[in-house]
């Protein structure tokens, strides 16, 4: 086994290519065994939706993406961890409740904190929107 | 026993702050040294930055570029090292090990589509605005 001292990764189209089929394989593996990125592709979904509907300005259009992609990407590394805990310690073990819980923990306090955006971003217009068709 | 020493070690004071800067800094290096993609993530800023002062962003643009920024290459440091820590635990193949690996992948990609859209959002009603 080499150390990973003694590689020097040099610049390379190669393996740089090789990262998105890394990024693709994780992906699927993700989509397939975890019941919580089809709950966000669900949120994602919806709150297109409502950008489209409501009309927002390009800023709140990249603010709102910035935040699916965050939830998103977040929860991609707590697949991560997770995995990695299950790799070093399959069975049950404090510390190992302290990564998992630590890490569903992060992406619990972003998708709450995402919510709360969006519920001040929209929340007016939708009302008024919903208000205007009565 | 090993509570206790975990204890000892996670005690607060000056001293441990001072050097997580140093560690930080030693991960940075490390991620520089060793990870491709942190050269082009620098490159990609310096884009950003250029096209930031051209394009002549206003103050809660800059403040949402400063964040796409900082989330990419965050995150491409989180890769590392979830990457050093399954060589650590498992230095052969194995299927959870490549699981760990891929889905940390993933996320930088994400992320990375992610500000580019945002990107996108940002620059491009400007562009259009300049044609």
């Amino acid at each position: 086994m080499e150390l990973r001292e003694n590689k020097r990764h040099k610049v390379s189209l190669k393996g740089y290519i090789k990262g998105f089929s890394y990024a693709k394989d994780g992906l699927k593996s993700a989509y397939k065994n975890e019941q919580s990125m089809t709950l966000h592709f669900f949120t994602t979904i919806i709150i297109i939706t409502l950008c489209i509907i409501l009309k927002a300005t390009p800023i709140e259009w990249a603010v709102s993406i910035l935040l699916l992609g965050l939830i998103a990407g977040m929860e991609l590394i707590n697949t991560a961890l997770e995995a990695v805990i299950d790799l070093i310690c399959p069975k049950i073990h404090p510390l190992a409740k302290v990564g998992k819980d630590t890490a569903s923990g992060a992406v619990g306090l972003l998708s709450c904190l995402a919510f709360l955006f969006w519920v001040i971003l929209f929340g007016p217009r939708l009302a008024m929107l919903i208000m205007s068709l009565f | 026993m090993n509570e206790e020493k975990r204890k000892e070690q996670k005690k607060r004071g000056i001293k441990r702050f001072i050097n997580s800067f140093h560690y930080s800094w030693d991960g940075i290096k490390y991620a520089f040294k060793y990870e491709q993609s942190m050269f082009i993530h620098v490159l990609v800023t310096l884009l950003v930055i250029i096209c930031g002062i051209i394009f002549k962003l206003n103050f809660h643009e800059w403040l949402l570029c400063i964040v796409l920024i900082g989330l990419v290459i965050a995150t491409e440091l989180i890769n590392t090292a979830i990457e050093a820590v399954v060589d650590l635990a498992c230095p052969e193949i194995h299927p959870l090990a490549k699981t760990a690996k891929d889905t940390a992948a993933a996320a930088v990609f994400v992320f990375a589509i992610t500000a580019f859209l945002c990107g996108l959002f940002l620059f491009v009603p400007k562009m259009i605005a300049l044609f």
